[in-house]
C-alpha cells in the first residue's frame, strides 16, 4: 500500500472516512469471499460485510494493532454469516444446493480458521498489487501465471520493452509493500 | 509487519492466531523461517490434520492468480459509496430535533499571528529525532480561559473549564459538551486552539458546530455562546459546518473579512502571511464583509469571495479544490508551483527554495492523499520534466529540470 498499514489503522481508529475507504479497498473483497464460503450466497455476503462496516463506523471500538483489526473483521463476518444461515429459509436453500457436492464438503470439512487463513493470505497478496494501475496489475498477474515477457508482450499486443518497463515501474511502486516473493515473478 | 511475527498466545482467538499463521506462510515465500516461526507452524499442524494440507496448498498456490482475479471483480468504489450513503443517513438521525445541522461553509481564513496579539507557546515543537520530511498529523494546543495550556496530540483527555463546561479530547478532535445555556456578552469566556505547521485538528463547539482546522491556524471561540450571536475569530484555514440557529447568527471574523453565516458549510482561508484571503461556500448562504472596504457580498454555493491586494470580488469555483484537505486529499488544478508549495510548506512543515523566481509561475495539477509522503507529489510533478526537486531534511529546493 502506498500508505503504511499503521497509518490506515490510525485513520480507522479516528473514524476518518479515508480510513474506511482503505478498509473497503483492501478488506471488502476478502471479507465477502470469506462470508460467501459460509452463506453460499454472494449478495447476502456483500450485505453482511456492508452492515459490518457500518456497525464499525458507529461503534467506539479502537484497535491497538493491525492484528486486532483483522481478527475483529473476520470474527464479525463469521458471526454475521452464521446468523444469516441460521435463518430457516437459508437452511432450506442449502438443502436445495445438495447438488453441489463439492461446496457442501468444502464447508463441512474445513474450519472457519482455515477459511480465514486462506482468504487472509490471498488478501495480503492482493493488497500488495492492488495499488497498481489495471494495466500493470494485469501484467503482474500474467507474470505470476508463468508467462514469459515475450509471451505477455504477444498477449497484450505491446512490445517486450514495454512489458519490462511496466514491470520495473510496478516494482518501484510496490517496493515498500512488495514482498520479495514477487521479485522473482517480476523479472 | 512481516518481520516480527508475534508469539501465538493461548488467549488469542482463532482469527488472531490465523492472522499470525497467514503471515508466517507468506514470510516463508521470501525467506527461511526463524525457529520460533517454524515452531508455531508445527504446533498449528498438530491442532488439526487439515492444517498441514492447507499449508501445502497455499505454499504452491496454483489457485493464487484466480483468487486474485476474483477479488478484483468486486466493485469496492461502489460499495464504499453505499457505505457513505448509509452513514450519512444515520448521522442526520442523531441530530438533535431542536437544532438543524447547517451546511458547512469552508471559510479559508488566512490567519495572522498579529491578529491575535498573543503567543500561545513557542513555535511548534520539532520532533528531534526525525530528519525526513513527514506529512502532517493531529496536533494542537488548547488554551483555556484562565490561561492554562493543554497540548492535544494523540491522547484522550477530559478537561473541565472554570465555568463547568466539560471538554473531551480524543486523538484528533476536541469536543465541547453540548450546552444550550447562553451568557451575556460581557461574561463570555474564550478558549483558543492553535494548530502548528504540520498539524491539523477538529473541534466541536458547544452549540454542535463542527470545525476542521488546518496547519498554521488559530481559532478563538467562546466556551459557551452569547444569546444573540455566536462569534469566533480565525487566522489560518478552517472548514465550518454550522448548526442552524436563527436567533444567534454565526459570525467568523478574520483580519481581512467577516463572514456572517446564514446556515451552511464553508471554507475560510485567511493567513496573515498571505496577500489573498477567501471564503468558499459549499452549501447554504453567507454574507461576507470586507474589513478594509466595508463592502458586503452575499455568496451562493460554489461561489467564492476573494480578497486580492485589498480588492474584494466574487467568483465561481470548483469547491472540491478548497475542501479536499478536510477529506484527506491534496487537490490542485492548474495552480502555480508557488501556490502548491506554500500549502505544502505548511502541511509538511518545511521551507521551500527556488533556483529562480520564474519557476514559481509554472502551473501543475495534482491529486494525491494528504498523508502520503511528499515524494508522491514531487514525483508526479517531475514526470512533466519541467522542474526537479531536491529534498534535504526540512528544505525542498526546486530547480529547472535541465
Amino acid at each position: 500500500m502506498n500508505v503504511s498499514n499503521d497509518h490506515v489503522l490510525e485513520l480507522v481508529n479516528l473514524k476518518r472516512k479515508e480510513g474506511f475507504k482503505y478498509l473497503y479497498d483492501y478488506f471488502f473483497p476478502s471479507l465477502c469471499r470469506f462470508s460467501y464460503r459460509i452463506t453460499k450466497c454472494l449478495s447476502e455476503s456483500e450485505d453482511i460485510v456492508q452492515e459490518l462496516f457500518v456497525r464499525l463506523w458507529k461503534s467506539d471500538v479502537k484497535f491497538p494493532s493491525e492484528r486486532a483489526l483483522v481478527s475483529y473483521l473476520y470474527l464479525s463476518a463469521k458471526n454475521a454469516s452464521l446468523n444469516a444461515i441460521r435463518n430457516a429459509e437459508k437452511a432450506k436453500k442449502a438443502e436445495k444446493a445438495e447438488m453441489n457436492e463439492l461446496e457442501k464438503m468444502d464447508n463441512g470439512d474445513i474450519s472457519f480458521q482455515q477459511i480465514m487463513i486462506e482468504e487472509e493470505v490471498h488478501r495480503q497478496v492482493y493488497s500488495a498489487i492492488y495499488e497498481l494501475s489495471p494495466e500493470r496489475r494485469n501484467i503482474i498477474l500474467l507474470s505470476m501465471q508463468g508467462f514469459t515477457n515475450s509471451e505477455i508482450a504477444k498477449i497484450k499486443g505491446i512490445s517486450i520493452n514495454t512489458v519490462k518497463t511496466l514491470k520495473l515501474r510496478s516494482y518501484r511502486i510496490l517496493r515498500d509493500s512488495l514482498r520479495p516473493i514477487f521479485y522473482s515473478l517480476l523479472f | 509487519m512481516l518481520t516480527t511475527t508475534n508469539q501465538i498466545k493461548p488467549e488469542m482467538n482463532e482469527f488472531e492466531q490465523g492472522h499470525i499463521i497467514a503471515e508466517i506462510i507468506l514470510a516463508e515465500k521470501e525467506r527461511p523461517l526463524t525457529e520460533k516461526e517454524q515452531q508455531q507452524l508445527t504446533d498449528w499442524f498438530a491442532q488439526d490434520a487439515q492444517n498441514y494440507f492447507l499449508y501445502e496448498k497455499l505454499k504452491y498456490d496454483e489457485n493464487l492468480t484466480n483468487s486474485l482475479k476474483e477479488l478484483g471483480r468486486f466493485d469496492t468504489a461502489k460499495a464504499f459509496a453505499e457505505f457513505e450513503q448509509r452513514i450519512s443517513k444515520t448521522r442526520s438521525i442523531k441530530i438533535s430535533q431542536v437544532l438543524l445541522r447547517v451546511a458547512a461553509v469552508l471559510v479559508l481564513v488566512v490567519g495572522t499571528y498579529y491578529f491575535f496579539q498573543f503567543q500561545l507557546s513557542p513555535q511548534n515543537v520539532e520532533p528531534t529525532q526525525e530528519l525526513a520530511i513527514k506529512p502532517g498529523a493531529s496536533k494542537a494546543i488548547l488554551k483555556l480561559a484562565d490561561g492554562t495550556i493543554v497540548s492535544l496530540e494523540n491522547k484522550r483527555t477530559d478537561i473541565t473549564e472554570s465555568d463547568g463546561t466539560t471538554i473531551s479530547s480524543d486523538t484528533n478532535s476536541v469536543v465541547y459538551k453540548p450546552n444550550t445555556r447562553r451568557v451575556s456578552e460581557r461574561k463570555l469566556q474564550y478558549n483558543t486552539i492553535e494548530i502548528p505547521r504540520g498539524g491539523e485538528y477538529q473541534l466541536t463547539l458547544s452549540d454542535g458546530t463542527h470545525v476542521w482546522l488546518n496547519s498554521e491556524t488559530t481559532i478563538k471561540y467562546p466556551v459557551v455562546f452569547a444569546k444573540n450571536k455566536r462569534e469566533v475569530f480565525i487566522s489560518g484555514e478552517a472548514f465550518f459546518d454550522v448548526v442552524h440557529n436563527e436567533d444567534a447568527p454565526f459570525i467568523v471574523t478574520t483580519d481581512k473579512m467577516k463572514v456572517n453565516v446564514l446556515g451552511t458549510a464553508f471554507n475560510i482561508r485567511a493567513f496573515g502571511n498571505e496577500a489573498k484571503a477567501a471564503t468558499t461556500l459549499v452549501r447554504g448562504k453567507v454574507n461576507v464583509t470586507s474589513t478594509q472596504t466595508a463592502q458586503t457580498f452575499m455568496i451562493k454555493p460554489s461561489e467564492q469571495f476573494i480578497i486580492e491586494e485589498g480588492n474584494p470580488s466574487v467568483r465561481k469555483v470548483n469547491v472540491k479544490k478548497y475542501t479536499a484537505w478536510t477529506e484527506g486529499r491534496i487537490l490542485f488544478d492548474d495552480n502555480s508551483l508557488d501556490e502548491i508549495f506554500t500549502d505544502m510548506a505548511r502541511w509538511y512543515n518545511i521551507s521551500v527554495e527556488y533556483e529562480n523566481e520564474a519557476l514559481k509561475d509554472l502551473r501543475f495539477s495534482v491529486d494525491v492523499k494528504r498523508y502520503d509522503e511528499i515524494t508522491k507529489i514531487t514525483e508526479i510533478i517531475e514526470l512533466t520534466k519541467k522542474v526537479k526537486f531536491e529534498l534535504n531534511n526540512e528544505t525542498i529546493t526546486i530547480l529547472k529540470y535541465d
